[in-house]
């Protein structure tokens, strides 16, 4: 494929994840500006850059969609459910057309039938057709006359000498202003065109006048001239607004001819140009200007109302919110100050043996400068989930409908950030999840209502940050899982024996066991018993864990837990026996001395009361077996992990670490509680703790 | 009387069609009369070049007047604001 394709599907995707965040947004929210201005935009853009490709198939489709939503826009036709749930028929229709051209894969037979099936359904709403039988918006002015809602706005159009050549006509520039509105007067500025034999048929000397009276906001004027900007010198302004109607003038080259002829064609009157401001211009003494110089300097299409401003700087602040990189170039950045990280850390341990001052301080100041690269750099990455779990609601939405469900499904926390690679990879995870708690947890609503419940179940979605983790909770208020039925399940799959005993937490894990589904019946949303166990596996591939919070009759929380990154952590550096360990220190609470004395007082229990609470101790040395510690002292790392404390015994703490994470690679990559390497700067190897793994190793064994 | 025979007059047969122009203008003495009869697609260069020849006959008393035009000409004319002095009889 090449780039050019590439991009095109890149940026076919995220429009089409526009269209269906709007067309969520519109079916929850109902109706707004915003959300079918969004919609609009969307269609277009795909039109456009389809067409460029040759994708004739998406052009003419993409073209009767954008035409009804152009009448949505105009507010000629109302938006009905039913049009919502077409549109979102088409915006998938769509994206398989996109494939399939992409691919050059020949249409199927099904996805002509639905190309012509959804064709009909537009047209149907679109009014002007013969089958259209559209709601369509009764005019409550009359077309003609400007009246309330309606706004006149001045249009002045000069073509630039090299307008032909970027091969639009004018022409259908001017018919699609109609489209916006009625035309109340306009005019060709034809002074600028020379006699034929001084003429250069290939440049453009003509203007226009044009008065438009139209509920269209500037900015919409505006995008029928979006792809020729540059080519002519346009000014779009509000009629009414005196202010900017003389701003704009006092700009103007030939300014008084131009008043005359703005006169002489009944555009405005003398009085408009009565003003103090004027008649000191018109004995050609320099004016004291109302729009702020730097305003003055821009070129004449750049000045705006400040209201015109605002709404095209919030365009543009739409228009550049993402720059498109790819990743690998991020990613050989990342490792690239991961090996700088390393160097450092060299150069500062031999300052330290040396003895150097002026060295350490130098990389010390190194130190902190890369530390603020590094974090740049790990922002990149991040995104906000909430463009993800946006995507959530389309199946939400989906699911609850199908199985006859009402769910008021609420987002929280949408602006969390996390790697974009961890977003990814959660996403599928998260939505299955989503799904078994639309389809397993919350009841139908006969049965909410007669439990005392409303009949719309409730799912949520949150994410927030928690100590250098990020927690992802998807929450129901539905049935709660039936802890009797899981553990008689695995007792008959033979995944528990019958005697064992398991805490509440422990038989709701049960359910991440492969092979176990306790949905009586088999549905092709859930219920097949595969899925929960890859669920879990996934989020430990990312570094994280899960678990589950039930009560029976009131719901289930499932929550996620993340590291922030999977590149590079702050760690600290601690040494049991030989080996230096790395533990990451978002999770470290304190740190404190196990005296000789406190050991003796503790008489082998593997716990010690710190401040009145116990605190479990897991011996690292005694785990990995490590040698005798040499220097008789001991210390307590104590860490925290969710709800979890733990107390980490070992010989040595050195200190904070930016640690390079890097893989054991397969022999030791199944080694438990330990999750990666790292390089110190003496070029020894550290190991990093696996917190929760080592937490849970040491909830298991006591 | 003048004919145009081509059926679109755009960016690229205003070249062609300034020297046709030039010659006819050479030839007119009162009235430069064009049968635009075949033309169906028709845009701003060319209505530019009609208007530069208008300018340069009104320069010296005389006058332009198209014939035979038809329903494209004549909407192109109106959306770009012409139609009052490029005039002459529909087809």
């Amino acid at each position: 494929m090449t780039e050019e394709l590439q991009l095109f599907l890149e940026d076919s995707t995220e429009q089409m994840a526009y269209m269906e965040a709007a067309l969520i947004n519109l079916q929850e929210n109902g109706v707004n500006e915003e959300d079918v201005g969004a919609l609009f935009r969307a269609m277009h853009t795909i039109k456009g850059t389809a067409g460029m490709f040759g994708f004739d198939e998406v052009v003419s489709f993409a073209h009767v969609a954008e035409n009804l939503l152009s009448e949505v826009r105009s507010e000629k036709v109302i938006l009905t459910e039913e049009m919502i749930d077409l549109l979102l028929l088409c915006k998938d229709h769509t994206e398989k057309l996109i494939d399939a051209s992409v691919e050059q894969i020949e249409f199927s037979d099904e996805l002509q039938q639905q190309h012509q099936k959804l064709l009909n359904e537009l047209l149907r709403f679109t009014p002007g057709n013969e089958s259209s039988h559209t709601a369509v918006q009764t005019p409550s002015q009359p077309s003609s006359g400007s009246s309330d809602g309606e706004t006149i706005y001045h249009i002045s159009i000069t073509l630039k000498p090299d307008f032909y050549s970027t091969g639009m006509d004018i022409l259908n520039l001017i018919s699609f202003l109609e489209d916006l509105g009625e035309i109340k007067r306009k005019s060709i500025v034809v002074d600028r065109i020379p006699e034929l034999g001084q003429l250069n048929p290939l440049e453009a000397y003509v203007g226009f006048e044009i008065q438009l009276s139209t509920h269209n906001s500037f900015a919409e004027i505006e995008e029928v001239f979006e792809f020729v900007l540059d080519d002519m010198d346009l000014k779009i302004f509000d009629s009414s607004n005196k202010q900017t109607l003389l701003d704009w003038v006092e700009g103007l080259e030939e300014k008084e001819k131009r008043i005359k002829f703005l006169i002489s064609e009944g555009f405005f009157t003398k009085e408009d140009f009565l003003d103090e401001e004027i008649e000191v211009v018109a004995v050609e003494v320099p004016v004291v200007k109302s729009v702020s110089d730097v305003e003055k300097e821009l070129p004449a299409p750049m000045v705006e109302t400040v209201e015109e401003t605002k709404a095209s700087t919030k365009k543009e602040a739409a228009k550049n919110f993402s720059l498109r990189v790819d990743s690998i170039k991020i990613d050989q950045l990342i490792n690239q100050i991961s090996e700088m990280v390393i160097a450092n850390a060299k150069i500062a341990q031999r300052a330290d043996a040396i003895d150097d001052n002026d060295l350490s301080e130098a990389t010390a100041v190194m130190t902190d400068m890369l530390e603020e690269v590094r974090t740049s750099v790990m922002n990149i990455r991040m995104v906000q989930v909430g463009d993800t779990f946006a995507k959530f609601r389309r199946i939400v939405s989906d699911t609850a409908k199908k199985l006859g469900k009402d769910i008021n499904f609420t987002i929280v926390g949408g602006e969390t950030e996390l790697d974009k690679m961890v977003v990814e990879k959660i996403s599928d995870p998260i939505m299955h999840m989503l799904r078994n708690s639309i389809d397993h947890g919350v009841e139908m609503p006969e049965d909410r209502l007669s439990t005392g419940k409303s009949p719309n179940g409730n799912v949520t979605l949150s994410a927030y940050p928690d100590a250098g983790t990020i927690v992802i909770k998807i929450a129901d208020d539905g049935r709660g899982l039936d802890k009797d039925k899981i553990l008689a399940k695995s007792i008959a799959n033979g995944i528990v024996s019958p005697n064992q005993t398991l805490s509440d937490k422990e038989i709701f894990n049960l359910i991440f066991a492969a092979g176990l589904s306790t949905a009586d019946k088999v549905s092709d949303i859930s219920g097949r018993g595969v899925g929960m166990d890859v669920v879990k596996r996934n989020i430990e591939e990312l570094r994280g864990t899960v678990e589950i919070d039930s009560v029976k009759g009131h719901g289930s929380t499932f929550t996620i837990r993340l590291p922030l990154t999977l590149a590079i952590i702050d760690g600290f550096l601690v040494q049991s026996g030989d080996t230096k360990y790395i533990i990451p220190l978002e999770m470290i609470q304190e740190c404190i001395e196990l005296s000789a004395s406190y050991k003796q007082h503790m008489k082998g229990n593997n716990f010690i009361n710190l401040r009145d609470t116990i605190l479990p101790l897991l011996d690292i040395r005694k785990l990995f077996q490590e040698s005798e510690n040499k220097s008789q002292r001991e210390n307590v790392v104590v860490l925290r992990y969710g709800e979890h404390r733990m107390g980490l015994q070992v010989d040595e703490l050195y200190g904070e670490f930016q640690t390079v994470i890097k893989p054991l690679g397969e022999v030791f990559g199944n080694v438990q509680g330990i999750s990666g390497g790292t390089v110190l700067g003496s070029g020894e190897i550290a190991l990093i703790f696996d917190v929760p793994k080592l937490m849970e190793y040491q909830i298991r064994n006591n | 009387m003048k004919k145009i025979e081509d059926e679109k007059l755009t960016i690229y047969e205003v070249e062609s069609l300034q020297k046709k122009l030039a010659e006819w203008l050479e030839e007119t003495d009162e009235v430069l009369s064009i049968d635009v009869g075949n033309v169906r697609k028709i845009d701003m260069s060319a209505i530019q070049l009609f208007i530069s020849v208008f300018k340069t006959l009104q320069h010296s008393s005389r006058n332009l007047v198209f014939e035979n035009i038809t329903d494209e000409v004549q909407q192109a004319f109106k959306i770009a604001g012409v139609d009052s002095y490029l005039r002459g009889n529909k087809a």
